[in-house]
């Protein structure tokens, strides 16, 4: 049963207030943890890291709650360390040799073994992994800057700054991507049965 | 007019993107805490003993060289 019935800068206000208790940190980590973990998994296309970069994002965001001044919201402030902390992720990754050896068509055909008596989830999750999938085929200059925008909601302004990319650049790559992603996409459900 | 105005199908679904993290997520945010908050009070504690060692092995030396002086200049001042 859920004991909070704050809103989130209510939540925020109690964790500062006795910072030795988790319980109101706990709660706004249920309440953003699935869209937190969804963005740095889109962001990285890694599927393997996002777990442990979603949970160092929550770690990050409980150290640094004391310096929240409440300017935006839990989510918008969050959704900074997240996108800084996967950015730093991607650019330590490509100073290393990295290779994914994960196929994004067999990932998908085994997250839909995963739970074969759900029948009534299926055609729901089926349409998710092929949007994690075509995702995965979009070139990552173009996957950031869309992942970015369309499911982080940034405004171009933002992304520009955070990637270091004009604004007309910025704005070339989302739409490139949207339409590399709706390429990628439309292939991937011509493959399907 | 915003930045997100053109988006049609697909992309709009991106939005509703959601990952269900595993059922240890929570707890395993709880224990790095934990461990972090254990590590920062450990070092904390070490450097105030380090100090307070120091401060009192200075006041010891303090004390024994001007211990030593002080009753020679408090016998002159009685001469």
């Amino acid at each position: 049963m859920n004991e909070y019935k704050h809103d989130d800068a209510g939540l925020v206000a109690r964790a500062q207030e006795a910072p030795s208790d988790l319980r109101p940190f706990e709660e706004l980590v249920r309440r953003h943890e699935s869209k937190v973990l969804a963005n740095c998994r889109y962001l990285t296309g890694s599927p393997d890291d996002a777990q442990d970069l979603a949970q160092e994002v929550f770690v990050k965001a409980f150290f640094a709650l004391k310096r929240f001044r409440g300017e935006s919201g839990f989510g918008t402030w969050v959704q900074r360390i997240k996108v800084n902390h996967c950015l730093n992720f991607i650019r330590k990754r490509k100073g290393k040799h990295h290779v994914d050896a994960a196929d994004p068509l067999h990932e998908a055909e085994e997250a839909m073994q995963v739970d074969p008596d759900a029948e009534a989830r299926v055609e729901q999750r089926d349409r998710k992994q092929i949007i994690a999938a075509a995702l995965d085929q979009v070139p990552e200059t173009l996957r950031l800057p869309l992942v970015m925008c369309d499911l982080d909601e940034m405004p171009y302004q933002e992304i520009a700054d955070q990637l270091g990319v004009g604004l007309s650049a910025i704005k070339m790559r989302i739409k490139r991507g949207r339409e590399s992603f709706r390429e990628a996409y439309e292939g991937l459900l011509e493959q399907q049965p | 007019m915003t930045d997100h105005d053109d988006l049609g199908r697909p992309a709009t679904e991106l939005r509703e993107l959601r990952e269900s993290p595993d059922d240890r997520f929570l707890h395993r945010i709880r224990g790095s805490i934990h461990r972090r908050l254990f590590a920062t009070d450990t070092a904390d504690f070490a450097f105030r003993i380090f100090f307070e060692t120091m401060f009192d092995y200075l006041d010891l030396l303090m004390r024994t060289f001007l211990g030593a002086t002080a009753p020679k200049s408090t016998d002159r001042e009685q001469d």
